[in-house]
């Protein structure tokens, strides 16, 4: 079970929440958790946990999926924001990067990244800043400003759909597994620079399934099984803990679990 | 060569308004997921109220078809296609055609099923002569405003964030709402331009053969075949479909007349031999300037 | 459940097309209701005679889009096309050649059938909407064939259709034997309910067949029912056949009922009428789709009844405008396929089932 020492003040806490989909049975019960600002959280779970679905009751994607919120709440620094649409959640400041990046394709690299700002109000010289810092954190970006974002390489993409959400200007970034189908070098690179984004001050919720490298950046974390939370504390503790190894790392091969899942993916 | 080349700037001059009904269709489709088969009816509607009021000035008329048909489409939008969001297509099909036999019910109540008046009102009824071809002042002002608002369309999806917008929202529909986009407002506008859309289209197709009559529907249809011809969802394919039709159907008219209305297959004809080389139409492939 | 099951047969009437039930006061209620509607033009009006016949011809070719957009998922625009074709093979091998019902009946099935052919290549590599843009594309080139190929349809303005001639007696003609009367109309009603009987059975065992377990399979996903070996352009030429079949009978006995037809009759409002009836009686169900046969084709009598008793409503047509029988029919039917897909997906299919259990659960409490 959670803990619940954490204070629920600041950041994102999710409370009790029960999610279903109208074709089908619940995916979530009960499920609790909390963001508390400034921190890295990692949430980690299996293939079929309720990992996406969570993400999606919270950034208000829910909805385009015919998904229903049952039961619980979800407040994100205090407000509550259980069931808003899409846009509003990220007005309030909370921002996702949804799983195998999702760039559109047709659009450049620069189109991309504004449409991070539409949310913002016109106010120029802020949009402006906020694209120069990102381009500074993903130099490579800059010399792709013109392309098309479909013709950009996995990492490219990785990058543009986080420098996307950041232009948005969140307090709290979410990431839906960034380092699904990456290179290791790659996915180095995203980490550090997750780790870079949390430096400055923004509070990041990590989905991963690549429990390693999620609890090796993260401070807290949770693991999510069936629906529900199995188990929750710091990440080095969560680490180590011979219930989560045995639970979800179950000793076995990572890279290959990846396959099966990126193979399951395609058959949909 | 003159008859040629008058038929040439009569089929350019319908393909402009092909590309315009073309382009109602795609914004619809492409903001909601909605084809929305009572495009075509909307586009007659038009032509009917512009036609009533050509007597008290052809702008009132515009003015009033403008305001009606954003009335009809946030109706149609807000009350009945939302509610089949995600269902199957042929539930929006029917849907859509549901609405459409409605709304030609309703104009055959309100001004009967013969021919009634003609929309040129200012464009007039002469002809321009240049050497020994003659141009209706019609198709001048048709190629010339469809070009504009073309043009107009082009540079708001280029240049504005509500155009960067309904690029996004149509080229991945998850990644906009995750990016805060307002889809309401995307479809707001996209519905909102779709209906200045069948206004012009209207007010066009009622003055070309110079005829508001109850067959505009089915000659509004024809943008289906153009929008195949030229590849859904860019501004360039729906030109190129849309004067692939037009040309089709007036020098198909002109030249093959003793062969009965087969210009008016003409399109569709066209239509089945490109799906049968190209299934993702001519500009199928060409996937820049997509809306 | 006792007082469900020993319910009286008057209750069996209203819970007709609802779920199964078993044993034999299941089939004893469904006889009931056959029986009874079958007696309807008995003791009805010429002009309900007529609208029964035409629904009962309207439903063989709703049960073909049954197959097509209820079974296999796929849409088509271009029903009343393969009507036509059955009609004209029926006007040509009938009143031109002067062969028998025997001949004409089921050849305007399969000529219609092999028509419906035309549509596989493009079948077997679209979807969706371009599937449905294609079935337009067909319907229109039909359309202006029907009026230029006049050596068999007569052109722009028809022609006379063949009989009906059962043992050397024309089926439009009335019967007399002593004190009972059986009209043209009622003969005819009851040919028309002998093919839809035939019919509905051929489309319920098709859907028990493998064929019809690959229809749902791509109706319900297109791409993987070709990954788990299902041969899905196979499957959708064989909806589309069997679809433009029932059309074609359905267009046979649809001329030869009308005595004429026109090229003009075969257009888009058709088609749309066809989809609407599937659509009205519920997707999916064979029942449903006979139901909105009924609805739809009995809308303009319906509309004509209103008109004597409400003020305003003209019957007869009017090019001038107003509010007139045909458009306000025209109206309320568009009105009642909207109204369905928001409210009711399921139809008349699934308000029935409503009522039946409502009806029980009434019944369950007063016991």
């Amino acid at each position: 079970m959670p803990e619940k020492d954490v204070s629920a003040a600041a950041g994102l806490a999710v409370d009790g929440l029960t999610v279903g989909y109208r074709t089908g049975g619940l995916v979530l019960s009960e499920v609790s958790l909390t963001v508390p600002a400034g921190q890295i959280v990692a949430l980690v779970g299996p293939n079929g946990a309720g990992k996406t679905s969570l993400l999606r009751a919270v950034s208000g994607l829910l909805k385009a999926h015919q998904g229903v919120i049952h039961k619980g709440r979800v407040t994100l620094d205090g407000d509550a924001i259980t069931g808003a649409d899409a846009s509003a959640v990220v007005r309030r400041g909370l921002a996702q990067v949804l799983e195998g990046r999702q760039v559109f394709p047709n659009l450049t690299v620069r189109e991309n990244l504004l449409t991070g700002a539409h949310t913002l109000r016109r106010d120029d010289s802020r949009r402006h800043a906020t694209f120069e810092e990102i381009l500074d954190l993903f130099g490579v970006l800059r010399q792709r400003l013109g392309q098309r974002a479909g013709f950009l390489s996995g990492g490219e993409q990785q990058m543009l759909a986080i420098g996307r959400a950041l232009m948005t200007q969140p307090r709290l970034l979410v990431l839906d597994e960034p380092s699904l189908g990456l290179a290791p070098r790659i996915v180095e690179e995203i980490s550090r620079v997750v780790q870079a984004i949390n430096a400055k001050g923004t509070t990041v919720l990590l989905v991963e399934q690549n429990a390693l490298l999620a609890f090796r950046i993260a401070e807290y974390g949770y693991v999510l099984e069936g629906g529900r939370v199995m188990f929750g504390g710091p990440a080095a503790e969560l680490a180590g803990d011979e219930r989560v190894a045995h639970y979800y790392l179950g000793g076995q091969d990572m890279s290959g679990r990846r396959a099966r899942r990126t193979a399951e993916r395609t058959g949909r | 060569m003159d008859n040629f080349l008058q038929l040439t700037f009569q089929g350019m001059a319908l393909g402009c308004v092909y590309a315009l009904i073309g382009l109602g269709f795609v914004m619809v489709f492409k903001s909601s997921g909605v084809f929305n088969f009572a495009h075509p009816v909307f586009v007659m509607i038009s032509a009917y109220i512009v036609a009533a009021l050509v007597p008290h000035g052809f702008g009132w008329g515009v003015l009033v078809a403008l305001v009606c048909m954003a009335a009809l489409a946030i109706v149609c939008e807000k009350i009945i296609l939302r509610r089949l969001a995600g269902r199957s297509l042929y539930v929006v099909i029917m849907a859509t055609l549901g609405l459409s036999v409605m709304g030609q019910a309703v104009v055959a109540m309100a001004w009967g099923v013969n021919p009634r008046g003609s929309t040129e009102g200012p464009m007039g009824r002469g002809v321009l002569r240049v050497g020994g071809v003659a141009l209706p002042w019609t198709g001048v002002w048709i190629i010339t405003v469809s070009l504009v608002l073309l043009a107009v369309l082009y540079l708001f999806f280029q240049r504005t964030r509500y155009g960067l917008a309904l690029r996004a929202a149509a080229d991945h529909h998850e990644a906009a709402l995750a990016q805060g986009i307002n889809m309401r407002w995307v479809q707001t506008i996209s519905w909102g331009i779709a209906g200045v859309l069948a206004v012009a289209a209207g007010v066009f197709l009622g003055a070309f053969p110079r005829r508001v009559s109850p067959d505009m529907v089915d000659t509004a249809l024809g943008a289906l075949p153009a929008l195949v011809i030229g590849g859904f969802g860019s501004l360039a394919g729906a030109v190129v479909g849309g004067m692939s039709v037009g040309l089709l159907l007036v020098l198909g008219s002109g030249y093959l007349a003793e062969y009965g209305g087969v210009h008016v297959v003409l399109p569709y004809v066209a239509m089945l031999l490109v799906l049968t080389l190209r299934p993702s139409g001519l500009f199928g492939h060409h996937e820049a300037e997509r809306i | 459940m006792a007082s469900v099951v020993n319910a009286p047969p008057g209750e069996g009437v209203v819970a007709g097309p609802g779920p199964a039930r078993s044993g034999w006061t299941s089939r004893a209620a469904h006889i009931i209701v056959i029986v009874a509607l079958l007696a309807v033009p008995l003791v009805s009006t010429p002009q309900w005679q007529a609208i029964a016949v035409f629904a009962a011809v309207s439903a063989i070719a709703a049960l073909g889009l049954h197959v097509l957009t209820g079974l296999a998922g796929q849409v088509s625009l271009g029903h009343s096309a393969f009507v036509a074709a059955g009609g004209y093979t029926a006007i040509w091998l009938g009143a031109d050649k002067g062969l028998p019902i025997w001949v004409w009946l089921p050849t305007a099935g399969l000529v219609s059938a092999a028509v419906g052919l035309l549509v596989v290549p493009f079948a077997a590599r679209l979807r969706g909407l371009y599937l449905a843009v294609v079935t337009l594309a067909v319907l229109f080139v039909a359309e202006y064939l029907w009026d230029l190929w006049d050596g068999v349809t007569g052109g722009s303005k028809g022609r006379a259709a063949q009989p009906v001639v059962l043992f050397g007696h024309d089926l439009l003609d009335d019967v007399i034997a002593g004190p009972f009367m059986l009209t043209g109309d009622q003969q005819f009603f009851y040919l028309a309910c002998a093919v839809l009987a035939v019919a509905a059975i051929a489309a319920r065992n098709l859907s028990r067949t493998r064929t019809g377990r690959g229809f749902a399979a791509i109706r319900d996903r297109d791409l993987t029912a070709g990954v788990v070996g299902v041969p899905v352009a196979r499957m959708k030429s064989a909806a589309f056949a069997v679809a433009a079949g029932y059309a074609g009978i359905a267009g046979a006995l649809l001329v030869s009922y009308q005595t004429y037809a026109i090229p003009d009759q075969w257009d888009l409002m058709l088609s749309v009428e066809y989809l609407a009836m599937i659509i009205i009686g519920g997707v999916g169900s064979l029942r449903g789709a006979i139901a909105g046969a009924v609805f739809v084709t009995a809308i303009p009598q319906v509309v004509t009844l209103i008109a004597k008793v409400v003020p305003g409503i003209s019957t007869t047509p009017s090019a001038g405008g107003g509010v007139s029988v045909d458009v306000l029919a025209n109206c309320l039917y568009g009105l009642a396929v909207v109204a369905v897909l928001v409210f009711e997906p399921r139809g008349v299919a699934g308000i029935s089932e409503r009522v039946v259990a409502a009806v029980r659960r009434k019944g369950r409490s007063h016991a």
